[in-house]
């Protein structure tokens, strides 16, 4: 979807089109859920089902680029994790034990495969759990959110010099994990606490 | 130490996928290898449920949308207020008219009151049909059209005598086919135009021309008849009208006559009642 056909496509959104709210919808929906499965993978869903709904009670109010409505909703998003992991620290219950990552099906999936044919979800979550938080979450959000610098530094609310910054850090971080061993071997041996796992 | 940067075009071109393997340095080809997995599509098992969402969020979308604007079949400013306009406009003008009728009404109603006199007087009709004129002359404020303002006594007239107006014009046409029938030389029945005399006849029991001499007859009586009515109520009219202005011209005389009297009883001559009260008075004023 280029701007243009975003901008009548958003114009019949805000006015109840169906049709047009399910053309933007499926433009970012992939995306979104695997931004929320790398953040929480196992409340992904639910999280995906708040954020749907914050963007159609906003709509209206929104005014802006395919670019500028794709930060929105990944903003909402990052936002939506963050409220999920504050309540969840003072419920103080942690629904995910020390061996998630090691019952995970993709995990098996791992093995014997090369970095060039690693699934999409095993890649990023390979990024999630070598990285610090912050550089892991400017990767993602560059590459599953297709934002460029600048509106990952409007979503992070940081500037964009620090975007970049964090951006060579996160490449130069990867580059010395990955130089260590295999994917698997990476997955395997760096198990990352539970509140450190995701970003 | 400072930290070394890795150039913005070789960084960006390999978190956006963009960057051609070969261009990659060395040290980042692991690196370019997950990013690369990373931008892969989404598979359909990551996508379960997405049919629900896209229902709720569409439905939601619906919900939260404004409501359906009404849509005129013109704009106010292109219907109502022009009406409304035209409406004050034409409520304007005619209370207007009827003020400038008013304040010129006494000149106007006299002269059209004469002109009409003078119609109705060569056609013949009576005091009342001169009221009817002059209301319809002031409305229409087109005295000279007196071919229109007689039309509505045409069709008052009509529909008053309706019914027996019926009678009469069957009366007349057989009194006219009789006329003919009497009067003609070659009595065909068989003609169409008598074959109802013939029928009237047979529904009577007598002849053509008995049925038509006592159709002739009648007809000639109720003619008789009707002329002197005419002529009676003609007369009564013009003594009732003749009578009424009388009466009005004495009224308006004793009125004129105790109004003077008053006014010059205060002035202490008001001998015209010679009643004694004017000098009375004039002596305590």
């Amino acid at each position: 979807m280029d701007d243009l056909t975003f901008g009548g496509v958003m114009v019949a959104a805000k006015a109840g089109d169906q049709r047009a709210a399910e053309l933007l919808f499926l433009e970012l929906h992939p995306q979104l859920v695997r931004f929320l499965r790398v953040s929480e993978p196992r409340m992904a869903d639910d999280l995906a089902g708040e954020v749907w709904l914050a963007v159609a009670r906003g709509l209206r109010a929104f005014d802006g680029d395919l670019a500028g409505f794709r930060a929105w909703v990944f903003s909402i998003a990052r936002r939506r994790v963050a409220d999920h992991r504050r309540t969840a620290m003072r419920r103080a219950t942690d629904p995910v034990d020390e061996d998630f990552f090691r019952d995970r099906p993709v995990a098996d999936d791992t093995a014997g495969q090369s970095l060039a044919h690693l699934s999409a979800q095993v890649a990023l979550d390979l990024i999630a759990r070598s990285l610090p938080v912050d550089q892991a979450e400017v990767l993602t959000l560059r590459i599953v959110a297709d934002l460029d610098v600048a509106h990952v530094a409007t979503v992070m609310g940081h500037t964009s010099n620090w975007v970049r910054v964090t951006q060579h850090r996160a490449l130069r971080h990867l580059a010395t994990v990955l130089a260590k061993g295999p994917a698997e071997e990476i997955l395997d041996d760096r198990v990352i606490p539970t509140r450190a796992r995701t970003i | 130490m400072t930290e070394q940067l890795f150039p913005d075009d070789i960084a960006n071109g390999l978190v956006d996928g963009t960057l051609p393997a070969a261009a990659v340095p060395a040290s980042l080809h692991d690196v370019a290898d997950v990013l690369r997995a990373a931008h892969q599509a989404v598979t359909e098992d990551e996508l379960k449920g997405m049919a629900a969402l896209m229902q709720r969020f569409t439905a939601e979308v619906a919900v939260e949308s404004p409501p359906a604007t009404i849509h005129r079949s013109s704009p106010m400013f292109n219907a109502r207020i022009p009406r409304r306009v035209a409406a004050m406009v034409a409520v304007t003008l005619l209370a207007a008219g009827t003020a400038a009728a008013a304040s010129s009404g006494g000149a106007f109603s006299s002269s059209a009151s004469s002109r009409f006199e003078d119609v109705v007087l060569l056609e013949g009709s009576t005091t009342t049909d001169v009221v009817e004129e002059e209301s319809t002359t002031t409305t229409t404020e087109a005295p000279d059209e007196t071919t229109t303002t007689e039309a509505p006594d045409d069709e008052t007239a009509t529909t008053e005598a309706s019914d027996s107006d019926e009678g009469e014009r069957e009366d007349s046409h057989l009194y006219g086919k009789c006329t003919a029938f009497t009067n003609g030389t070659a009595k065909n029945l068989q003609n169409p135009a008598f074959s109802e005399l013939q029928d009237e006849a047979d529904a009577a029991g007598i002849s053509v021309d008995d049925y038509c001499a006592m159709v002739i007859d009648t007809h000639r009586a109720d003619d008789d008849a009707s002329d002197d009515a005419d002529d009676d109520a003609s007369d009564h009219a013009d003594d009732d009208a003749s009578d009424h202005a009388d009466d009005d011209a004495s009224d308006h005389a004793d009125d004129d006559a105790s109004d003077n009297g008053s006014d010059h009883a205060g002035n202490g001559n008001g001998n015209s009642n010679g009643h004694g009260q004017g000098n009375g008075h004039g002596k305590n004023g």
